[in-house]
């Protein structure tokens, strides 16, 4: 059935008829769909009145022409790019943007999802919460959300949480649509409903998922309903709801520009652990805060105190014997931060299909690059992404 | 559950984590939850942006005028202007004079940056797009609608001008009764997004997948094309299709860059979508109450080199050959407008629930009602509103 909107087909390649909850995550389509979520799943507004950026940034230029090799030989910025289906690249040095590359495809106004990147912003509010007094991690879940009571959370702390140290049985059946996994997937409106699914909550989902064997506060293990029920404590423990909290805590005073989206479910929660979208420079103003120890310009967003512990105490046996020892072997991850373990120091924030926050605190240098890689998980890939990090890094 | 005024206690809809009462997806539009959700829209459903682009805000003058105390006659008896917006479940209320702001207010958790779900007010704004684009001789109110769609020709609109899609004088068989799932406006609802098939629902009944399958199946006339005026939302949505086809651009590009890029909004807009991503050019679209009012506005300042003026003109003239409007009976509908009475000729986007932007001429006025009624229409609130709106541009005018 023909839809009338050729500029749109001439532009991507496809029609916006072809883009659905069936396939939106998967190329060719998420070169656009990752920039249009809100067109996909119901999204809360977090943005205040957007503003366009004042100064036009320059391209990345020379940058783009320079002679990098991330382990698949010699090649120039422009060609790694293009070849990692990355939509915008952002690099800061000393606080200042010094460009900024788009592909064809992109539109710098828009919004980008960021996935998991999401949940790195939940745990700053989760700190700004600690920092308030509003928020205990060394409390047990169940004393801000009491229905966990009884449920795989029970013994749980929220430091647990926010480390992700749990024991769950939760494993990541892509093709089982009766799995947990397919149920939480379109619990959070992200995939088709058939006929016959019964209509859940990402709430109901998620306090319905089973406890493992093993003890709590074990190994790394990246469940993301963890982050969805860190969503649901820094709600709980402000009263706010969370696209308001975000808002409050974090967008407006950080001086953020763009606009800012969250995806929320049938009863309105919002995907906490990866439905938020944003522009990629509002996403490095959010790595030059964390670089800044906490503060944006003169404001502090949280405290000094939390941002070390993030970037310092992440437990490195937890995670050698956790789920990603093979993405940084010397690496740790705290509050939904990863910590390279590289002599740089660098820390990163990480979201599926190629979203990549990336501070080198040495060099002053923040780079963001936000993509839309066909696999969600492409270990290759985010080797060489992180090489890539590290030589432009250097290069500024 | 019965709606709440604003002068009742507001109850906790989606306030607190999890919020106290819930939206329920089948009701969202209908009393208690619309008194929330036209305000949400973009939380229940998907949307597309209609961008402001990036220029300079219009700014209004402000030359503010304490109109609370007003009153007037109504059928239900003497009021004020401040019982009124009380009574009729207002969420924000603008009046213009001359270009600057008289008169601003907002209730139940609305503000100046909300965007407000303005249902029918969206075939207005179609409207007005068509005339720009009419202008460009890019598409032409004389043609058939199949030059433009020729998959039209299987369906009801096989021979209909678009002048005649234009002003609803089509003749294809469109049910618009609301209360009814099955009828035609009842399966827009499905096609368009905005509700699940209903529980219950014949299993075996076939909805249409969205906005264009749904036209496509529209195949019967009951009448001769231009014969009369019957209200059917459907023709908007031929006309947006139309346009999309003559452009080649999805019509949140063309309406950003067409009226809201050069009109000087404050926000940025958006749309419902379809599961196409077909924007609902029939009632589907969000603004802030001052980005309605600019709209207002650049009408009544004859386009502001943005419509073309003799588009304006062309609206404001209507037959009245028939009884267009319980409301306004010496009414008329041109171009997806309505008119008020043929000496005024003043116009009128309104839509569901209470929306209204006026426009007049003779009083160089333009009144903007968003509003979430407990019904879908009520004659006597409409009644008291145009009540109310000429007792406010009296009281203007005596003050000049």
């Amino acid at each position: 059935m023909s839809l009338p909107n050729p500029a749109f087909t001439q532009k991507f390649g496809f029609a916006r008829a072809d883009v659905g909850l069936g396939n939106w995550r998967t190329r060719p389509y998420s070169a656009w769909s990752f920039q249009n979520v809100a067109e996909l799943v119901p999204s809360a507004e977090i943005s205040t009145s957007a503003t366009i950026e004042d100064e036009t940034l320059e391209p990345l230029g020379p940058l783009l022409e320079q002679t990098v090799d991330v382990g698949a030989g010699s090649e120039t910025v422009k060609s790694f790019l293009a070849r990692s289906d990355t939509d915008t690249l952002v690099a800061m040095k000393a606080g200042n943007f010094v460009g900024e590359y788009n592909a064809p495809a992109t539109d710098p106004a828009a919004p980008h999802i960021v996935f998991s990147i999401s949940k790195s912003l939940t745990a700053i509010l989760a700190g700004v919460l600690q920092d308030e007094r509003l928020l205990d991690p060394a409390e047990p879940v169940t004393r801000y959300v009491p229905e966990a009571k009884g449920t795989a959370y029970d013994d749980v702390t929220v430091q647990q949480v926010l480390d992700m140290r749990v024991s769950l049985d939760f494993v990541e059946a892509y093709l089982d649509p009766e799995s947990d996994f397919a149920r939480y997937r379109r619990a959070m409106l992200w995939n088709p409903m058939r006929a016959s699914d019964k209509v859940e909550s990402l709430r109901e989902v998620i306090l319905s998922l089973p406890k493992a064997d093993g003890p709590h506060g074990g190994p790394f293990r990246y469940y993301s309903p963890l982050s969805d029920m860190l969503g649901i404590i820094v709600e709980r423990a402000s009263g706010l709801r969370y696209a308001d909290l975000l808002r409050e805590k974090l967008w407006v005073p950080l001086r953020a520009r763009g606009r800012c989206t969250v995806t929320v479910d049938s009863e309105g929660m919002a995907r906490a652990a990866g439905g938020v979208s944003m522009t990629a420079r509002d996403l490095a103003r959010v790595g030059e805060m964390m670089r800044n120890g906490g503060m944006a310009g003169s404001r502090a967003i949280v405290s000094e105190r939390w941002v070390r512990d993030t970037l310092s105490a992440g437990d490195k046996a937890a995670w050698k014997a956790g789920d990603f020892a093979h993405l940084l072997k010397d690496g740790s991850y705290r509050n939904k931060w990863y910590q390279s373990g590289f002599p740089n120091g660098a820390f990163m924030a990480i979201g599926i299909h190629g979203q990549w926050l990336y501070v080198d605190a040495e060099r002053e240098v923040t780079i963001v690059r936000l993509s839309s890689q066909h696999e969600p998980v492409d270990d290759p890939l985010d080797q060489e992404a992180l090489r890539f990090f590290e030589q432009i890094a250097v290069m500024l | 559950m019965t709606s709440y005024k604003n002068s009742d206690l507001r109850p906790p809809i989606m306030q607190g984590s999890p919020p106290a009462l819930i939206v329920p997806r089948l009701d969202w539009d209908r009393p208690p939850w619309n008194r929330w959700s036209f305000q949400h829209v973009r939380e229940l459903l998907t949307t597309a942006e209609v961008w402001r682009g990036n220029g300079h805000r219009k700014k209004f003058p402000r030359a503010e005028v304490d109109l609370d105390t007003l009153e007037f006659d109504t059928e239900g008896g003497r009021t004020t202007l401040e019982r009124h917006l009380d009574d009729t479940y207002t969420d924000g209320f603008l009046v213009l004079k001359d270009g600057s702001v008289a008169f601003e207010r907002y209730f139940n958790g609305m503000n100046e940056r909300t965007l407000h779900l303005s249902q029918s007010v969206a075939k207005s704004v179609t409207g007005m797009v068509f005339g720009i684009v009419a202008g460009q001789g890019v598409v032409d109110p004389a043609a058939l609608a199949t030059d433009y769609l020729p998959e039209l020709a299987t369906t009801g609109w096989r021979g209909a001008t678009l002048q005649q899609v234009l002003d609803m004088t089509t003749g294809v068989r469109f049910d618009e009764t609301y209360e009814n799932p099955y009828s035609d406006i009842g399966q827009v609802d499905v096609a368009g997004g905005w509700k699940p098939p209903p529980p219950g629902s014949d299993p075996d009944f076939s909805w249409p997948a969205h906005m264009w399958e749904l036209i496509l199946r529209l195949t019967e006339t009951v009448r001769p094309h231009g014969a009369m005026f019957e209200y059917r939302s459907i023709e908007t949505d031929v006309l947006a299709f139309v346009l999309e086809r003559a452009t080649g651009k999805r019509l949140p590009q063309l309406v950003s860059e067409e009226l809201w890029q050069k009109m000087g909004a404050e926000e940025s807009a958006c749309y419902t979508v379809d599961s196409a991503g077909y924007a609902i050019a029939d009632g589907g679209f969000n603004a802030t109450l001052r980005d309605y009012g600019r709209f207002g506005q650049l009408i009544l300042d004859g386009g502001g080199g943005i419509i073309p003026s003799a588009w304006i003109e062309a609206t404001r003239t209507g037959s009245y050959n028939q009884l267009y409007n319980d409301a306004f009976p010496e009414g008329s509908y041109r171009n997806q407008f309505w008119i008020e009475d043929p000496r005024s000729r003043t116009l009128m986007c309104r839509g569901v629930f209470g929306q209204l932007i006026w426009i007049s001429f003779d009083h160089r006025m333009v009144a903007v009602k968003l509003s979430t009624y407990p019904d879908f229409s009520n004659t006597a609130f409409a009644k008291a509103t145009l009540a109310a709106i000429h007792a406010i541009a009296a009281a203007l005018a005596g003050r000049a």
